[in-house]
């Protein structure tokens, strides 16, 4: 047996005043005069075993009702008999991502979880702390009532969320309440994808449900890609979506349906596209709908308008000179004053794609250049080692001549560097430039050989040194993003919202416009995680695998919830079957001395 | 042809009256002692006795005879009891045999003896002095004056009881003894009526508390010549 109070215990000393007072009984000093007391000598002779045995009784009942109330007010708990269940931080994780939106049985999933939810909080007693923790870390806490309206309100997230990180905040929330027992429950649809490992919960008990059965076939877009990412106006879009059999898909830009195809098995299409529209504009691809509708959709924003102009000077290279002619052709970019492309000391100004020259003679030139236009990057000695690069478009092309790239003043910011070799900066890019540390031929490196070297340069071009539409951010929901400076709000269903100290992209999926004031300056697309789409389950043995906290308890029949959530170990509370023992002794003690009160006086003849 | 008579004859009653310390307690100070109560009786039964021209005496005693008053039934004789009523009394012991047998003196032929009593005496001497009277042919009759207090423990608490007339002290818990004092009391009551039937007296239990007519008219049912 334990006490929630012990210090209460003290009160056991107050069982000695019935004995005390029982002691001392007979003295007393009130004399009365009563001629008729032969009679009562008699009557105590004729009594006195009724009468001991009676005052035994209610000495007895005193010091017990005494007892039993010292003990109740010491909170006791124990294995034994009592009733409710032990006073209890209770911390319900409802599992809200985007997958228990998936309608399973006729209803969504996340619907069942919630009534799940409200039946283990209704459950919690005045002694209890409960709160509800949703998969995007939001905390309820507070009066029941609270927590269960708060229950109500919960919605799918628009994403994945993180589901890991709201039950180890819970089992936090749990402990630090201070509770004789904390228990979290999690009520989750067991999505594989949300379980990458396991999660140490440290001392509290763990009551989770999972639902069993196999989880609802999806189809989901996975893929919604504009190629490049600024569009004169032509452009490309990638679609893809997973699934074995065909769906068909289509495209809306700007409000309008603008393509349809069908795609078989999880192959990629490419789809040509030339809005009429100019700016930015918001699109999305769709299928048909499935169980789970959140990933049916997928959107994307690009920004359409003239292709921008490309001067290409003598020492950026044969390979590069011919590469423009390609994007030229293809009206991605043409010939005309605006960004030049050249070897670093011929470039006059900015915006430029400056090229490390072939020979190591021109790079006190070049660095005098870059000083010149005010770029911070300086060319260091060059190095003749074979190394591979690493960074977007380029990883893993073989790098033979560079010239390791240095900041001139202070460190880099990491968003400045596009790629490295051996660790050190090899292509890097600021407000108007992108300067690449090996010269653009075959033996400095492999880059203006291969494949990607000509949508690298494309986006280059349209993406670094293009001042329109460079300024496209692609988030998960609820994804804490990191905006370009004076961006004022995000535009999204007619509605503008303010952008707080530490931005997070909007938990519902979408495109949302960059406003800086009145203008739109970018696009932020806001996609559920791929991964999220997977519905496979973990099974009731493997989810248990992944908590480890002091006591794990994996129910799959959801009646079975609210019964576990308060049955913390078999300790119980005493305290109301001390208080009726308490009540009984004193209801015993009460009828035993009002046998002995008058009834009336009764004629004695 | 016979023919029948029925005699009248005067009545020759003694009251008998206890004085003594026991008698001069009240449990309420809103009612009168059983002395003063029992005094109020005597001297009913007296008057009614004289106005029918029956000879009436009284005897006091508490400790010793305190008043003998022969039988008279003068109207002045009412009188003479009333203002020895209020002689003192209040001894420390009911010395009943004594009283009872001088007031069977006090009529010669065969009367009636009312004795007025809380009867908290040794019931075989009682018993004894009663049968000599009633071997005397007296009709015999007893009033148990008895306060409610005495029937049922009213008080509260603990408390050292003490009987005025000796030493004895009982120390007790009114709760604890309330409902067995009640029941020795009733079977006190009932030995008093079971032994006084006995001896053909009659016998009448009276609260200080209720009118006497009643128990009056009860303990005298059988007594034609009284109302």
């Amino acid at each position: 047996m334990n006490f929630l109070a012990p210090i209460w215990l003290g009160l056991i000393a107050a069982v000695a005043v019935p004995l005390f007072l029982h002691l001392l009984r007979r003295r007393i000093d009130i004399r009365r005069e009563f001629p008729a007391a032969r009679y009562l000598l008699r009557a105590e002779k004729e009594n006195v075993r009724r009468l001991k045995l009676r005052n035994m009784l209610l000495m007895l009942l005193r010091t017990l009702a005494l007892l039993f109330l010292a003990l109740a007010a010491a909170r006791p708990i124990a294995a034994l008999l009592g009733s409710g269940h032990v006073p209890t931080a209770l911390v319900v994780v409802v599992d809200n991502t985007m997958s228990t939106g998936a309608i399973v049985d006729g209803s969504p999933l996340l619907s069942r979880l919630k009534t799940v939810a409200q039946s283990v909080v209704s459950g919690a007693e005045s002694n209890d702390q409960t709160w509800l923790v949703t998969a995007d870390r939001a905390v309820t806490g507070g009066a029941r009532n609270a927590v269960l309206d708060a229950i109500d309100r919960v919605e799918p997230l628009g994403g994945r969320g993180d589901l890991t990180g709201a039950i180890t905040h819970a089992a936090g929330v749990a402990l630090a309440a201070g509770l004789s027992t904390s228990t979290v429950v999690v009520l989750t649809d067991g999505q594989a994808s949300q379980w990458p490992g396991d999660i140490s919960l440290g001392g509290v008990r763990v009551v989770a449900y999972a639902p069993t059965g196999v989880a609802p076939y999806n189809r989901a877009v996975t893929m919604a890609e504009p190629r490049p990412a600024r569009w004169s106006p032509k452009g490309t879009l990638l679609v893809g979506a997973s699934g074995a059999d065909s769906v068909t898909y289509r495209v809306t830009l700007g409000g309008r349906t603008t393509a349809r195809g069908l795609l078989r098995g999880s192959d990629e299409q490419v789809v040509r596209l030339e809005p009429s529209e100019r700016g930015w504009v918001a699109g999305a691809v769709d299928l048909a709908p499935d169980e789970l509708r959140g990933d049916d959709e997928r959107y994307f924003a690009v920004w359409v308008g003239d292709a921008p102009a490309v001067n290409v000077l003598p020492g950026a290279g044969l390979f590069v000179r011919e590469a423009v002619d390609a994007l030229v052709q293809s009206t991605l970019v043409t010939r005309g004053p605006g960004i030049e492309i050249a070897a670093v000391d011929e470039v006059t100004r900015l915006p430029a794609l400056l090229i490390a020259p072939a020979d190591p003679v021109r790079m006190g030139a070049a660095n005098r250049n870059l000083e010149r236009l005010g770029i911070p990057w300086r060319l260091g000695e060059v190095r003749r080692d074979e190394t591979i690069a690493r960074g977007e478009d380029v990883e893993g092309t073989p790098v033979r001549v560079r010239y390791p790239l240095r900041m001139s003043t202070g460190g880099a910011a990491p968003s400045d560097t596009l790629a490295t070799a051996s660790g050190e900066p090899w292509i890097v890019a600021g407000s108007g430039y992108v300067l690449v540390g090996s010269a653009m031929s075959a033996e400095a490196s492999s880059l203006p050989v291969r494949a990607p070297f000509l949508p690298w340069l494309s986006s280059m071009l349209s993406e670094h040194l293009t001042s329109e539409g460079s300024s496209l951010l692609r988030a998960e929901p609820g994804a804490p993003i990191r905006l370009p400076a004076g961006i004022t709000g995000f535009e999204g269903d007619s509605q503008v919202l303010a952008v707080g100290s530490q931005p997070t992209a909007p938990t519902r999926a979408g495109v949302y416009f960059l406003r800086r004031g009145d203008d739109r300056v970018g696009a932020l697309v806001v996609n559920p995680e791929r991964e999220e789409s997977r519905l496979d389950r973990l099974s009731a043995t493997e989810l248990k695998g992944r908590l480890r906290a002091d006591d794990v308890i994996i129910a799959t029949d959801p009646a079975d919830i609210p019964r576990h959530a308060f049955d913390a170990s078999a300790q119980r509370p005493l305290q109301a079957l001390l208080l009726l023992l308490a009540l009984a002794c004193l209801v015993g003690e009460m009828m035993i001395v009002r046998q002995a009160e008058p009834q009336g006086l009764r004629r004695a003849a | 042809m016979v023919k029948q008579f029925e005699e009248e004859t005067n009545t020759r009653a003694a009251l008998v009256l206890d004085v003594s310390k026991s008698m001069d307690w009240s449990g309420s100070p809103e009612r009168l002692t059983k002395l003063r109560y029992a005094e109020q009786v005597v001297a009913a039964i007296a008057l009614l006795l004289i106005r029918q021209r029956d000879a009436v005496g009284l005897v006091r005693y508490d400790d010793r005879l305190r008043t003998v008053l022969p039988a008279r039934a003068r109207t002045m004789q009412w009188r003479r009891i009333v203002r020895s009523l209020e002689e003192p009394g209040a001894g420390s012991d009911s010395r009943m045999a004594e009283g009872v047998q001088q007031a069977a003196k006090l009529i010669r032929r065969p009367g009636i003896v009312i004795l007025l009593s809380d009867l908290l005496v040794d019931q075989d001497q009682m018993e004894q002095s009663l049968r000599v009277a009633r071997a005397a042919g007296h009709q015999v009759t007893v009033l148990h004056i008895m306060d409610p207090s005495e029937l049922e423990l009213d008080s509260r608490g603990e408390a050292i009881f003490y009987d005025p007339e000796s030493t004895l002290e009982v120390t007790a818990t009114v709760s604890d003894v309330r409902r067995a004092y009640s029941a020795t009391v009733m079977h006190a009551i009932e030995e008093w009526r079971q032994r006084l039937a006995a001896l053909g007296a009659g016998y009448e239990v009276i609260r200080t508390d209720s009118p006497f007519g009643v128990p009056l008219r009860r303990a005298f049912a059988t007594r034609q010549r009284l109302p």
